[in-house]
């Protein structure tokens, strides 16, 4: 709490003394009377480079030049839409074809901005105004599933790094007039845009208000991809977990939507970002809404015990080993020490070198090739597993417990909650190791009162758990019915909690005509 | 700053050591404790610990095991010394067995229990037992389907538990009880025979904290019906005719399936009796004269007198050694607080009337006449 | 502290009393009352969950008569500025001493049972900067981690429960052989132990409901831990003999849960310590909030975080101070009559002093 109110406060101070280079983007700049002013002044503002073209145009009557950057506009499109319809016309159509295609705008200096979209400038001789249209050159992406978040029944759609595109999928999905987009610019030099979307009707206006002002105290030169923005405008830095949700998913952002939460996308980059969020809409896959109820729920609690087991198996794993082996039962007790008779490192050092070998080859197969990246995993995983337990240096239930923590913590469906976690379990297994089981508890309650603290834009992050909600569990831990979600949940701060009232009308319909 | 600084003080603490750790593989696990008297008075412990020998190709590790013991004037002296000897600490923890030798026994078995309630390490869920002649023999047998003498002792153990010889009592159960002056305790009864394997035979009684006497595993069974303790099975086997020629289709075999016990106890003029009805459902098991049904009438009634007859020998043997197991005393307290303060705290159970009435019903026979 | 921000609700108000009352004393408490009490502790501890509902009554009173100050407003409004904040300090300097007392408690217990070799400091620390950081996050954070470590009684009470199988009922019995004084005096063991109530008398004005809604979760809270606390009694006093057996465990509920053992896991002891931590720590990380916030509330300063540390090093200091089981007694001694001033009588004589001074919180004021 404390922190939140310092993150709100700093940037009230910044406000006053606003950045030089946004004012100056602002001055308005008049369209000159000569075609080679216009020309030095275009020069002069992109400082020569050599992609920026300005061609004079000579047909019939008409003079001026053409402006446009060479690597941002499409020359095709310049020539189908620009071009032929200006040489196709005559004289008096030339005017209301201006008129009908183009934009008009006086100010130089939205020119130079408009430029950089892509688009091309036609200034005509002796006219103070100018005409642009977007032509811009697009080389995207086709729309396909993201690679790190496969649904295995449901849609294929994920975004991509057009804005526009990423917008249009939203929209498709969501055609209500309700739904709101917002566009807004972030970065001193160079500027990034964001759009915010979310429904005008379910929304909680103070959290896009804390939101806006909050990007408004954004001072830094500029946003080079969306984990800048995430860590400037969050809650607390200070904290392994996540705080706001990025998904490339189409449906998981529609689904997010209309649960009243805000979405943001940023130009350039295919994650939207997702606020408010719960530390347990990091477990929910489109997957469980797809899947019978009953299973969705098991699998889900299953991710839930994925993340005790990531956390807590090595350190009680040392633990045992180290502190407390009389909790094993006496059939357990001669095979553990059977395997571990031999081994000369102290536990901790034993669990330390296996999980970080593990992150090792994780960290050293991400990137490469599939191909290879596989090699690596057999190398890895196989190679060094066998040979180490053959050498004596690391015993063979070590391996089964590094081996089912890995698993576990790989089965989470985020991959910055599953970053948190293997994190965590570091500083576990240091507990451990020194106080045994009552590191761990320690480590523990730290945890869980950190959980407690956390915020995401005024919503309790461990919610529904702390504060608790019962109705809210429904969605939570398991996933009851599709029919049992009557209300939106409470952590969006949704203005209309209602969400259906019978989904299952036609059962009642009967008794409704008595 | 703040939290850089308490992150350097968690790791000064982190890094200064780890005081309470003892590593599993440094622990030499004592499985069984065997205690003594020498015939010098002095003290006799001895231990059983697991050898683990490595696997040869399979992936189980096999267990054997190997005793050791010394003398000394208290039980951890004489662990000093086997420390010694085996050069590593031994460690209690996981212990499953503790052995009384009966010279040791008749005297007190309280005070070597007293480490073992005091240390939170040490393992509360030990069975204790009993040996005729020296515990540490016991522990030198070597079995030859079972190469560790703790499992093998246990699985005895286990499978007496589960015909009923032997009530299913820890450490931790018996404390209770160990120093209640309302009542006694009972022990398993374990002997070394000559084929150097194990036996359990029966009961031990304990008066307070000494061993008294034993009963035979039949006795035993009868005095934990008593008791309402019933295992898995409780088997019987009587002699119920007289004309056969041939020995064995004189007898019957039976097991108890339901036990319906009824105690009550009554004080008249300061005299306390007892009224103990067993009413037992049993299952023929072994019949060779067969036609059950025709004879039931006479079996049951001959049965039950039997049974009868049976109770009432266990009760006055449990009078001689004033062993109460069933803790009269504790009632008395319980519903005749005022008669338990006159009476006389040692000896009261001797004087209590027994009227014991067991009543056999036959209510199965297999799956043949 | 602003006062929007840490607001509770009446729900979340139950689960902060409940956790402020049952601490370190849950362990120990059958073993003190069946001293005193014998087979009829179970019926002291009822007592005392009678005794301190009527203390509560008091205390609500108490709030009802000023709903939006806490005590350390209520002290300098009603007795003046010299006297409320000497009562002030004198109150922050209780809490300190309590915590204090439940910290050697809590470390005397980890060492024996858990780690003997740590020095006994080192555990102090951990726990110390556990809840330094428990309590850091304002009101309505500490409500949340209270609500949320809740059901771990709940697995206490199933742990405690599933060694009743090996329970004999003969021990309670007769029930009421022991005189009314015998039992009050067992009460008077118990009542210790439900300390912690007094919470109410600083946290009420953020409790976001009516009086009548605070006096039930109050009320609620009360009668969840009496019953609690007399299950445990209960519990331990039909597992253990009456007279000598449990004469001769400090902490029977260990004891009782030691020997069990379940497929995969034995020494249940080792894990019921581990979530009974949790319990210690809600109930210090409470001591230490009471005590900072009282030291806040005599200067301007309005931040009692920065009072944490401080605090914490006074209850280190003093926690190490007794390390034999006779100056647990003294300590105890001491605190005695401390616990009747500051808990009844004060808040009594205030309730008498606003009722005859007829001196009320205005309503409109905020």
């Amino acid at each position: 709490m404390k922190l939140t109110s310092l993150i709100f406060k700093r940037p009230k101070k910044r406000d006053n003394k606003q950045n030089p280079s946004k004012q100056e983007s602002q001055v308005f700049k008049e369209v000159f009377d000569t075609i080679d002013d216009n020309t030095s002044f275009f020069k002069q503002a992109f400082s020569g480079s050599d992609d920026l073209k300005i061609n004079t145009l000579n047909v019939r009557t008409i003079s001026g030049i053409l402006v446009f950057l060479e690597t941002m506009a499409d020359k095709e499109k310049i020539q189908k839409d620009i071009l032929k319809p200006i040489m196709e016309s005559d004289n008096t159509q030339v005017g209301d074809l201006l008129k009908s295609t183009f934009q008009r705008s006086t100010n130089l200096y939205q020119a130079q901005q408009e430029l950089l979209n892509g688009t091309c400038i036609l200034i005509l001789d002796g006219n103070k105004k100018y005409y642009m249209l977007d032509v811009a050159l697009s080389k995207d992406r086709p729309v396909q599933e993201p690679n790190n978040e496969q649904v295995i029944q449901g849609s294929h759609e994920g975004f991509v790094e057009n804005l526009m595109t990423n917008l249009h999928l939203i929209r498709k999905a969501i055609k209500t007039p309700n739904l709101k987009l917002e566009h807004l610019n972030v970065g001193d030099q160079i500027q990034s845009k964001l759009s915010l979307v979310y429904r005008e009707d379910l929304a909680n206006k103070e959290l896009i208000k804390e939101f806006k002002q909050r990007i408004d105290g954004v001072s830094i030169d500029y946003i080079p991809s969306f984990g800048y923005l995430q860590e400037l405008i969050e809650d607390s830095t200070w904290s392994p977990f996540p705080q706001i949700l990025y998904t490339e998913r189409v449906d998981r952002v529609v689904g997010h939507l209309n649960e009243g939460r805000v979405a943001v996308f940023i130009e350039g980059n295919p994650s939207c970002l997702l606020i408010p969020i719960t530390f347990f809409a990091f477990f929910h896959s489109p997957d469980d809404y797809n899947s019978r109820w009953i299973i969705g729920s098991f699998v889900r609690s299953l991710r839930f015990l994925s993340i005790v087991i990531a956390v807590n198996l090595p350190a009680v794993y040392i633990a045992v080993i180290g502190f407390h082996f009389e909790v094993l039962p006496d059939e357990l007790v001669l095979p553990v020490i059977s395997s571990i008779r031999n081994i000369p490192f102290p536990p901790l050092i034993e669990a330390l070198v296996m999980e970080l070998t593990i992150e090792l080859i994780r960290e050293a197969g991400v990137r490469l090739p599939s191909r290879i990246g596989q090699t690596i995993g057999i190398v890895g995983g196989l190679v060094i597993g066998d040979a180490v337990v053959r050498a004596g240096l690391i015993s063979n239930t070590m391996i089964v417990v590094v081996a089912i923590t890995a698993v576990a913590a790989y089965s989470i469906p985020t991959s910055a909650m599953s970053d948190a976690v293997r994190f965590l379990r570091f500083i576990l297994m240091l507990l451990a190791s020194t106080f045994g089981f009552v590191g761990i508890a320690f480590g523990t309650m730290l945890i869980l009162s950190h959980l407690c603290r956390l915020e995401s834009f005024g919503t309790p992050y461990f919610t529904p758990w702390a504060p608790f909600h019962l109705k809210d569990l429904k969605d939570t831990f398991i996933r009851l019915p599709i029919w049992k979600f009557n209300t939106r949940p409470y952590d969006s701060k949704s203005t209309n909690p209602d969400r259906q009232s019978l989904a299952r009308g036609w059962k009642f319909n009967g008794k409704r005509q008595k | 700053m703040k939290r850089k600084l308490s992150t350097l003080f968690l790791l000064c603490i982190l890094l200064t050591g780890c005081w309470d750790q003892h590593l599993m593989k440094n622990a030499i696990l004592v499985q069984i404790l065997s205690y003594d008297l020498s015939e010098d008075e002095e003290f006799l412990l001895g231990v059983s610990i697991p050898i683990i020998e490595e696997p040869s190709g399979g992936p189980q590790a096999l267990v054997k095991s190997e005793t050791f013991s010394a003398k000394g004037l208290t039980p951890r002296e004489s662990r000093k010394k086997i420390a010694r000897e085996i050069s590593g600490n031994l460690d209690t923890s996981k212990n499953k067995l503790i052995l009384f030798g009966e010279q040791i026994a008749v005297n007190d078995i309280y005070p070597t229990l007293d480490v073992i309630w005091r240390d939170p390490r040490n393992s509360l869920g030990a069975t204790l037992g009993i040996v005729e002649g020296r515990a540490v023999d016991l522990l030198n047998i070597k079995p030859k389907h079972q190469s560790n003498v703790s499992e093998y002792i246990q699985d005895a153990l286990t499978s007496a538990e589960e015909n009923t010889i032997i009530p299913n009592e820890t450490i931790q159960t018996l404390a209770s009880e160990m120093l209640d002056p309302g009542e006694d305790i009972v022990l398993p009864h374990l002997k070394r025979n000559d084929k150097n394997s194990a036996v359990v035979v029966g009961l031990a009684l304990m008066n307070e904290r000494k061993y008294a006497g034993s009963l035979s595993p039949q006795d035993s069974t009868l005095l934990l019906l008593m008791k309402d303790k019933k295992g898995k099975f409780a088997r019987f086997t009587k002699k119920v005719n007289d004309e056969e020629e041939f020995n064995i289709n004189n007898y019957i075999s039976f097991n108890v399936q339901h036990l319906k016990r009824k105690l009550k106890i009554q004080v008249k003029n300061g005299l306390v009796s007892v009224k103990l009805n067993l009413d037992l459902k049993v299952n023929i098991e072994e019949y060779p004269k067969g036609d059950v049904p025709k004879q039931i009438n006479r079996l049951n009634k001959e049965l039950s007198e039997e049974l009868t007859n049976d109770a009432n020998r266990v009760i006055k043997t449990l009078q001689q050694l004033n062993c109460d197991p069933f803790g009269m005393g504790r009632r008395l307290m319980a519903f005749h607080p005022n008669t338990w303060e006159m009476l006389d705290k040692k000896d009261y159970f001797k004087n209590i009337e027994f009227t014991t009435n067991v009543k056999v019903d036959i209510i199965s026979h297999g799956i043949v006449m | 502290m602003e006062k929007d921000k840490n607001k509770v609700t009446h729900k979340q108000l139950v689960f902060m009393i409940i956790q402020a009352q049952i601490g370190v004393g849950i362990l120990s408490l059958p073993h003190d009352v069946a001293l005193v009490a014998k087979q009829d502790g179970w019926i002291s501890t009822l007592i005392a969950g009678a005794i301190s509902q009527v203390i509560i009554l008091i205390i609500w009173g108490l709030c009802m008569r000023f709903p939006s100050f806490s005590l350390y407003q209520i002290l300098p409004h009603l007795l003046g500025k010299v006297i409320g904040k000497f009562l002030t300090l004198s109150y922050s300097l209780y809490f300190m001493v309590t915590g204090s007392l439940v910290l050697a408690r809590y470390s005397d217990i980890i060492d024996k049972w858990i780690l003997p070799r740590t020095p006994n400091w080192i555990t102090m620390v951990l726990i110390l900067i556990t809840c330094i950081y428990i309590v850091s996050a304002g009101l309505t954070s500490i409500a949340r981690f209270y609500v949320l470590v809740s059901p771990i009684l709940f697995l206490l009470l199933v742990l405690i429960s599933y060694s009743m199988k090996d329970a004999n009922f003969l021990y309670i019995l007769p029930i009421g052989s022991h005189n009314i004084s015998t039992i009050l005096k067992g009460s008077k063991e118990a009542a210790f132990s439900m300390l912690g109530f007094e919470l109410f008398l600083f946290i009420h004005p953020f409790v976001q409901s009516s009086g009548k809604n605070k006096l039930k979760s109050f009320t609620t809270a009360n009668i969840f831990v009496t019953v609690f606390y007399t299950f445990m009694v209960f519990a331990s006093l039909v597992y253990f003999e009456t007279n000598a057996d449990i004469a001769l465990t400090p902490e029977p509920l260990l004891y009782m849960i030691k020997a069990y053992s379940f497929q995969v896991l034995e020494r249940t002891d080792l894990f019921f310590l581990s979530l009974w931590l949790i319990i210690v720590a809600t109930s210090i990380a409470n001591w230490l909030f009471l005590s900072a916030w009282g030291l806040a509330s005599l200067g301007r300063k309005k931040k009692y975080t920065a009072f944490l540390p401080l605090v914490a090093g006074f209850n280190l200091v003093l926690a190490l101070v007794p390390d034999q089981e006779k100056d647990f007694e003294n300590f105890n001694q001491f605190l005695g009559p401390t616990h009747y001033i500051f808990i009844v009588i004060i808040p009594f004589v205030l309730l008498l002093l606003s009722i005859i001074l007829s001196k009320k919180e205005e309503v409109n004021k905020v």
